[in-house]
């Protein structure tokens, strides 16, 4: 082989590497990171302070619990706008069972179950009655927080005994729980969604539902689980941030739904389902996160924040949109 | 004579370099039904959509009353008065008759707004000058079928053609609903209308016609008179006879095969009924019939995608449930779907997704999936099937029809089945991946699988099953083993009634 052959086969390695790298969904998104942190580093320094870092992560950890169940979700082509009101729900239970000298472990249990039950009840409408997704949803997103007000009389559950509280406001390393929590969880459903054979039928049901059907998928059942999952998730949230809080509020987990959902369309899960990772959903949140924590840092008016994450969802949507048809045109 | 109403003078059409019809030359005459019959693909839909102007010609002229079109599009074939009336019917089901006729071009009163009088009354007389017994107001949704068709065509003549063109009006009607629609037609006919009548069943042709057109491969057979003629002669005319006598369909060695389904009185209301069939296994069995016969809905019952009223299916001598597909893969029974890319394929996937989608099991170790297995289980198919690709990661969307549809098999093969049921199997792709999939149909039977076959070619199910049971009607009428088959008393057996 002479030397200009090995020259042109070292080059074509290294270009189809690059390539590699560059098909590699996720790419964009580090990159958009990592420049958004240059950025912000030289603008002010303190951005990157490991106080920051772990705020930012603190703070989107409640989302991102939401957002593993809500990236299957996308993934099996469904879609839910009621999971801000479910964390607060499960929240609000467990202020309740709690102020009412109930057990930690069973109010606990009791939160959960009526987070789940929620998602059950979605996914039933949805999967078995056929109604639309996005309106029995939106519906349930607005029973789900009146039965909050109803049940609180509007009025909050606060100072929750500490051994409840003690939960999201430990740390490990230097680490608190709810990071470490989300951590934990993202690895194990990341793992689940991207290797595991039961899971591999979401993304089928949300390529060609029709054709999963006929592949002998349970379509229906399984549809019933995602929603159910979705609701269970959001209940963990909703229990993490009550412990936080060390307090259960009524408006608890309003507009969650917004960021979590921008977060996973970010991260490269289709509306139209079929598509989406754990890892995608995770840099899709942390970008949002990053832009909100900017806005701190840098003082931007709280009401410019609303309209600025409003067009990134906008801008993050019309991409998966204008690439599905591009893809179809082809 | 009276001058044609419409005239062709050498009409060719040709898509992709395929000739679809092959200069033809034919007339419509004042006040006539002319009926317009042949195989499937010998050009009819074609030759329809070029007289509605939907589709252009690629040479040859049309005349209408005598006047030569320089131009024929949809806005000429309108203005001449040519309408088509469709197989589907366009009708709203929530809307009354009088709303339905005149939809689009309801007449208005003084203030602009829908003169609902008015519309009662166009609607009730034209029932009254067809002596149909429809009433105005009733919903559309409440007639039976064979009524809304009947609406579906005053709907056109509510328009005043000159031409009307049927197609296949009676494909999904009951046997004395026909009886209505040809008293119908006859009262069409005797008010003026000129209308060109499609149909697949031939005896029709002996009853409402005055002059059958027949084609073949896209080329004009002739028109003849019916009087002339009877349905055999007819059927002769419709296919190639010659190639038929010297076309021997290669035999098979008969082997001792042990049943595997038994299909006892299986029915469904308004599809099929007292539906009664044996496959053994490494057997492969055909069904034919016309569109609407219930030989889809047969197989989309046994592979339970469609629900039945009563019935009992056996396996191996033991009754079973397949009342969805879970249950049917459950039993070995998988199907393989008429349309590949709405509901067989993943299309945004790659190919080695596509083709465990029915074997998630077969390609992992305790629930997860192991990447070697997908990879080892794709290549045998690619290999064993000839599916031409650059890799098993090319998303199946930007393939080939042939290739889609071999990883489609591939897919339901990779399950395991002990029965496949292929609607079309090979429809729309070409000779060479349709050759390949004939081939693996007679291996899969060697090594015992059975298989239940439809397909829009009937020369297809000759070459390659063992057996052919024609449907008319959603009823077996005639049984045909390889060794007997012949084109033509097949196709006589699915056009009678």
């Amino acid at each position: 082989m002479s030397d200009t052959e090995m020259i042109n086969k070292n080059k074509s390695r290294f270009s189809a590497t690059a390539g590699r790298i560059m098909m590699f969904k996720e790419t964009p998104l580090i990159l958009v990171i990592a420049v958004a942190v240059i950025i912000l580093t030289i603008i002010k320094p303190t951005f990157v302070v490991p106080g920051n870092i772990h705020s930012i992560l603190l703070g989107s950890s409640f989302e991102l619990i939401i957002a593993i169940g809500m990236t299957a979700l996308f993934i099996s082509g469904g879609f839910d706008l009621s999971v801000g009101s479910v964390a607060g729900f499960s929240g609000i239970m467990v202020g309740i069972m709690l102020s009412n000298d109930f057990g930690i472990g069973f109010s606990i249990i009791i939160g959960l179950l009526a987070a789940t039950g929620v998602g059950l009840l979605n996914g039933l409408i949805i999967a078995k009655l056929k109604v639309n997704a996005l309106i029995t949803t939106l519906a349930m997103q607005s029973i789900v927080r009146g039965v909050i007000y109803v049940l609180t009389r509007g009025l909050g559950k606060p100072n929750l005994p500490d051994e409840f509280n003690v939960i999201a406001r430990t740390s490990f390393f230097g680490i608190q729980t709810p990071i470490i929590i989300t951590f934990v969880l993202m690895i194990i459903f990341g793992a689940i969604y991207a290797k595991s054979g039961f899971f591999r039928q979401y993304y089928f049901i949300g390529g060609s539902e029709e054709a999963a059907r006929l592949s002998g998928i349970r379509v229906d059942r399984l549809r019933v689980g995602v929603y159910t999952f979705v609701g269970f998730m959001s209940g963990v949230s909703g229990l993490l941030m009550a412990s936080r809080m060390g307090g259960a509020i009524p408006t608890s987990g309003q507009g969650m739904e917004m960021n979590v959902i921008a977060g996973c369309v970010i991260g490269g899960a289709s509306l139209a389902g079929g598509e989406g990772t754990m890892f995608g959903t995770f840099l899709g949140i942390l970008i949002m996160a990053i832009v909100v924590n900017a806005f701190n840092i840098l003082g931007v008016n709280i009401y410019w924040q609303r309209l600025i994450l409003g067009l990134i969802l906008l801008v993050a949507v019309l991409g998966d949109t204008l690439r599905k048809n591009k893809m179809h045109k082809a | 004579m009276d001058i044609p109403i419409i005239e062709t003078n050498g009409i060719n059409k040709s898509y992709y370099g395929n000739r679809v019809l092959k200069n033809i030359n034919f007339d419509l005459r004042k006040g006539e039904v002319l009926g317009l019959v042949g195989e499937n693909g010998a050009g009819k839909s074609t030759l329809i959509k070029i007289l509605s102007g939907v589709v252009k010609a690629d040479s040859g002229s049309i005349s209408i009353e005598g006047i030569h079109k320089e131009t024929y599009d949809m806005k000429v074939a309108g203005e001449s008065g040519i309408s088509v009336v469709f197989q589907e019917l366009s009708l709203a089901n929530n809307l009354t008759v009088a709303d339905n006729i005149f939809i689009g071009n309801f007449p208005q009163n003084k203030l602009g707004s829908i003169d609902k009088k008015k519309v009662h009354k166009q609607t009730t007389a034209l029932l009254k000058q067809f002596n149909v017994d429809i009433q105005s107001n009733e919903l559309v949704g409440d007639l039976t079928i064979g009524k809304r068709q009947i609406v579906e065509i005053l709907k056109a003549v509510s328009k005043k053609p000159k031409v009307l063109i049927l197609d296949e009006p009676t494909s999904s009607l009951e046997k004395n609903e026909i009886d209505i629609l040809f008293t119908f037609i006859q009262s069409l006919r005797e008010s003026g209308y000129s209308i060109i009548y499609i149909t697949h069943f031939l005896e029709e042709v002996f009853t409402i016609v005055d002059r059958v057109f027949v084609l073949r491969d896209g080329n004009s057979v002739g028109v003849f008179d019916p009087d002339e003629l009877n349905e055999k002669k007819l059927i002769e005319l419709m296919i190639n006879q010659s190639a038929d006598q010297y076309m021997t369909y290669e035999t098979r060695i008969k082997r001792d095969l042990q049943n595997f389904i038994s299909i006892e009185n299986l029915s469904k209301h308004g599809s099929f009924s007292d539906f009664n069939l044996h496959i053994k296994k490494g057997e492969i069995v055909g069904l034919a019939g016309v569109v609407g016969c219930g030989k889809d809905a047969v197989c989309k019952a046994l592979a339970g995608v469609m629900s039945t009223n009563s019935g009992t299916i056996r396996i191996n001598e033991k009754a079973v449930s397949v009342r969805n597909p879970v249950e049917a893969l459950q039993n070995g029974i998988i199907l393989l779907p008429e349309n590949r890319k709405t509901e067989g394929l993943f299309l945004d996937q790659d190919v080695k997704n596509n083709i465990y989608a029915s074997a998630i099991k077969k390609v992992s170790v305790n629930g997860w999936i192991k990447e070697k297995k997908v990879r080892a289980l794709s290549e045998e198919f690619r290999r064993k099937m000839h599916i031409k690709l650059h890799s098993l990661g090319q998303e199946v969307r930007y393939l080939s029809g042939g290739n889609q549809q071999k990883i489609l098999l591939a897919k339901c093969i990779a399950a395991d089945p002990r029965l496949l049921i292929a609607l079309d199997p090979t429809r729309g792709i070409d000779v060479k991946a349709k050759k390949d999939i004939h081939t693996i149909f007679s291996d899969l039977a060697q090594k015992g699988y059975s298989i239940l076959m439809i397909s829009s070619e009937l020369e297809e199910l000759l070459n390659v099953c063992d057996r052919v049971i024609s449907m008319v009607d959603g009823k077996i009428t005639a049984e045909f083993d390889r060794e007997d088959f012949k084109l033509q008393d097949v196709l006589l057996s699915i056009h009678k009634a």
